[in-house]
Order: structure tokens, then sequence, then C-alpha cells
């Protein structure tokens, strides 16, 4: 995946600012779509500038990017597990019986969920692993189309090939990756299609 | 509702009544409360957020940096609880402290904080506290009679607002310690053979309970500033010595720092902290001795790969949910 390197993870390390506005960069809209499928959009981006703050002051050791997928991840979410737990406190919330199950439906959810480094290392690692598995062409589409961000129409001008083409390559990716994924393939097949 | 569908409504809501009809089904049963999580979660932590506008980006990044900035003149304490994650539990529960408040029935407050997990409260006489891991303090909405008394489970620093006319006091299970105005912290789990109490300034005592010929009555002993002292429950003996030296900055910035301290002291310290259970496979790794730190907010796995490059002899370890399993390798 678009993981950052060991050198720009020694460079925050050493609390380096270019390195910090680089990670920064690569993981704050993440975060903050992360964060917003449990508080709402506002909230999120001023629970994730918290845990970026936090994390540049901490300055934790780190040593590859699944640690520091993991460390922002881990804070954004006690972040957002500390919001909803303080409104569950809070009295007006009460006899909102529709927000309150969904409060709680969401604290159990953030609570079991595993943000360990492992977690980020299997994840990139299937996918990395799946790259490798596609044919070079159907890589390319893929590479252009996902991780570029490029709209079909412009991934077939960058490869000078037609739209048709790139869909197919498109499918025939999602194939493969629907072997490698199987749990996470629904809403992996979502993300990759929704653009 | 069939998996495609549960999806769809994840992946795009369409209005509250479709939340509403998901958030029921989830909550029909445990298994469809626990699929619902598995796929919710998965997309959360799928998201690219490639949605946000760059412009965007660029602006939170500054609001970021100029936070970063503004907080060097942060005062002390502050950075490392500002940002705990943190649980707390305000129960206002008429609780009758019949052993605590003379038969008077007032409504107590109960701050529970998990364990990974730290955060300040402030009681009604000001005293600032900081409690931490898996500590629990219960303390009364008002302070009434002659003296403030609030009980402790666990874990806390105190900053005593003085008052000479109402002592102040923390009640450990049967001890307590006696206050008149200071920074201290107390060390108390229940399941502890040990009482600490570590005095940064001021003056406190700690009242033994003890009893002879059925008759409990405290015995007090005093510490001076920059002592601490130590009670072993079972054998009732005291130990004094100076205040640890990672005393502040465990505190202050949420660093513990070690020497040559066991594998088997520091897994409690790290169960207390994290959560986490180490389970030594085989008996001679529990006796290694370790010299290093910590921080408080690092996460097990960091501090896992310390201890790993740290050790002399090399072990391995393998992590099953919420419990680490540590073999030496020969």
């Amino acid at each position: 995946m678009d993981a950052l390197t060991n050198e720009l993870i020694e460079l925050l390390n050493q609390k380096n600012k270019a390195a910090f506005e680089v990670v920064f960069g690569a993981y704050y809209p993440r975060l903050v779509y992360f964060a917003a499928e449990y508080v709402s959009h506002e909230e999120a981006k001023g629970l994730v500038q918290d845990a970026f703050v936090a994390f540049w002051e901490k300055n934790p050791a780190l040593q590859n990017n699944s640690q520091l997928q993991s460390y922002l991840y881990t804070s954004v979410k006690n972040n957002c597990l500390m919001r909803l737990r303080r409104e569950q406190s809070q009295k007006k919330y009460i006899n909102e019986a529709e927000y309150r199950m969904q409060n709680q439906l969401y604290v159990s959810a953030l609570t079991e969920m595993d943000t360990s480094a492992l977690t980020f290392q299997e994840i990139e690692l299937i996918i990395q692993k799946t790259m490798e598995e596609l044919p070079p062409r159907c890589r390319e589409v893929f590479v252009e189309s996902r991780f570029n961000g490029k709209k079909n129409h412009e991934v077939a001008k960058a490869l000078n090939i037609s739209e048709k083409a790139v869909e197919a390559q498109i499918t025939k990716a999602l194939k493969t990756f629907r072997i490698t994924l199987k749990d996470y393939l629904p809403l992996v097949a979502y993300l990759f299609l929704s653009r | 509702m069939d998996k495609e569908k549960i999806i769809q409504k994840i992946v795009s809501p369409k209005g509250a009544d479709d939340q509403h009809e998901l958030l029921s089904w989830a909550n029909n049963s445990t298994e469809n409360k626990r699929e619902y999580i598995r796929y919710k979660n998965l997309w959360a932590i799928l998201q690219r957020g490639e949605e946000m506008p760059k412009q965007h980006v660029e602006s939170d990044f500054k609001a970021v940096k100029a936070r970063i900035n503004s907080s060097s003149k942060r005062m002390l304490f502050m950075p490392a609880l500002r940002y705990a994650a943190v649980f707390v539990v305000a129960l206002f529960t008429g609780l009758l402290a019949h052993h605590l408040f003379l038969n008077i029935d007032i409504s107590m407050n109960v701050v529970e904080v998990p364990k990974g997990n730290r955060t300040s409260i402030s009681l009604p006489d000001g005293t600032q506290v900081w409690l931490s891991n898996g500590s629990k303090l219960t303390y009364p909405e008002t302070f009434r009679g002659k003296s403030r008394d609030v009980e402790l489970m666990g874990e806390a620093y105190f900053t005593v607002t003085h008052n000479a006319d109402k002592p102040f006091f923390v009640k450990l299970g049967s001890h307590r310690v006696k206050v008149l105005g200071t920074e201290f912290s107390v060390l108390a789990y229940p399941n502890d053979s040990i009482i600490q109490v570590d005095l940064a300034s001021g003056k406190v005592q700690l009242e033994v309970n003890t009893s002879t010929h059925g008759k409990s009555y405290y015995r007090s002993v005093a510490l001076n500033p920059l002592q601490s002292l130590a009670l072993n429950k079972l054998t009732g003996k005291l130990r004094r010595s100076r205040i640890p030296n990672n005393f502040y900055t465990y505190w202050q910035e949420g660093n513990y720092t070690f020497l040559d301290e066991s594998f088997e002291s520091l897994a409690q310290k790290i169960d207390r902290i994290y959560g986490v259970q180490l389970i030594f496979e085989d008996e001679r790794i529990k006796q290694r001795t370790f010299s290093g730190a910590f921080n408080v907010d690092d996460n097990i796995y960091t501090i896992m790969e310390v201890f790993k490059s740290a050790s002399q002899k090399p072990f391995s370890y393998r992590v099953e949910g919420k419990t680490i399993r540590i073999k030496s390798i020969n």
C-alpha cells in the first residue's frame, strides 16, 4: 500500500517537522473519515487534530509504518470513545432512545476494535500480496485508479487504452481481491467501486 | 437482513429510517450485533478520506501547527493528561456511607478510570486528584462534617487544598492517610500486598489500622517531604525510603522508568497500564531484570519491542487478544 518509508519514520522519531507534515497529509483525511463513522464530521476533525497534537508532543518511538498507523488509529479511537462516553453520561440524551442505542453500539464497536500494529500489517500484507499476483497491466490500471485516485477516463488517457479496457482490468483485479480478501471483500468492493 | 443489505446500509445510509432499521436489527441478537460491528469497524478502518479537499487538509494542518507552537508554555501535568483517553463514570448514587460518614446520607461521586488511562478530578474543596490506571475514587458531593474524607482503590496523585480545621483523609481499605495540605501520591491497589505513600511536599501521615485485644485503632506514622513510605499489609512492616527517582517523570510526563526491575513485576504494571496480561511460558524469564523506561501512552507493541531489544537473552512473544505469551529462545 502507500506505506511511509522507514526513512520518514526515522525523521519523525527525530521530531522533524516536515516529516510530521507528510504524516499529517497521509493520515489526517482517512482518520477523519474513520472517526466520522462514529461521531459527527465536525467532532471527528477536532478529535483527530487532538490526536496529532498529542502525537507530536509525545513523539513516540516508532519502527515502521504499521506502528505509526496503529498509534494514530488507537489515539483517535480512544478520543472517539471518550467523546461517546461523555455524551452517554450527559442527561440530555437519556430520553433519546434512538441516539442512546446508536451511542452504545458505537461504544461496543470501538471497544472491540483491534488497532494493534498487527492488524495494519496484516491488511497491508494482504493487499501487497494481492497486488503482486495481478498481471502487470491489470496492476497498473488498478494503482492508477485506486491509489492515485484517477477517474476511469483519466486512467484510460494516461495508459492510452479504452475506458472499456480500464473497466475490464478493474473487474479482473477485484476478482483476484475477492479470493484473497474473503471476509473483507464486500466492503472493499464498495470502496473500490464507489469512485 | 442479508449481508448485502447490512453493508449497503453501513456504507450509504439513506435517512433516519434506514439507520433505525439497521440499529434495531443489530440490537436484535448478539450475532447480529457482532456482524454489524465487524462490518462497521472494517468500513471505518478502510476509509481513505480521499473525498477531503486538499485545502481542508492544509488549513487543518495550520490549526494543528498553531496548537503545537503555543503549547510550549503548557502547565505542569497538563501534557500527559489533557489528551489521555479517559473513561470517567460519574455516578450520582445515593450511597449510604456508614463507614465514612457517620450515618449521614450524602450523595457520593464515584470516578473510575479503566486500565491504560488517567484523568484529573477537582474535588469540591478545590483539591486536585490525578487518578490513574484502573483506579477508583469515591468522594462526597460536598464535604460536610469535621473532616474531608475520600476513598481510594488504586493509584492517585493529590494536591490537597490547605484547611487546618478540616483534615483530609484518604481511606485505603482499613488504613488511611491523614493530610494537612500538600502534594503526595498513593499506591494502594486492593490486590497488592503493599500500600505506598510518596510525599512531594507538605505533611501527611499514614494511619495504620492496628488491633490489639479486639480493639482497633490507628497507629500514625508521619512522612517528611521527599520520603516514601511502604506498608506491607501482610506483615504490618513499614519501610521508609527516599522518594523514587521516577516519581516526577511518572506523574508529570507519564514516563515510567525502572531500574533492575523483574519482568514479573513489570508485567503487573503493564497489566495495569495497558490492560494486557503477560503470560510467561517458563519460570526463568520471569526473574530476568530490566532497566529502562516507557511511556504510559505508548502502545503495548512498542513496549514489547523495547523489552525485546533490552533483553540480553532473546525471547519471543505471541499476541493473543488481551494476553501476550512470552517464551525464551534457546
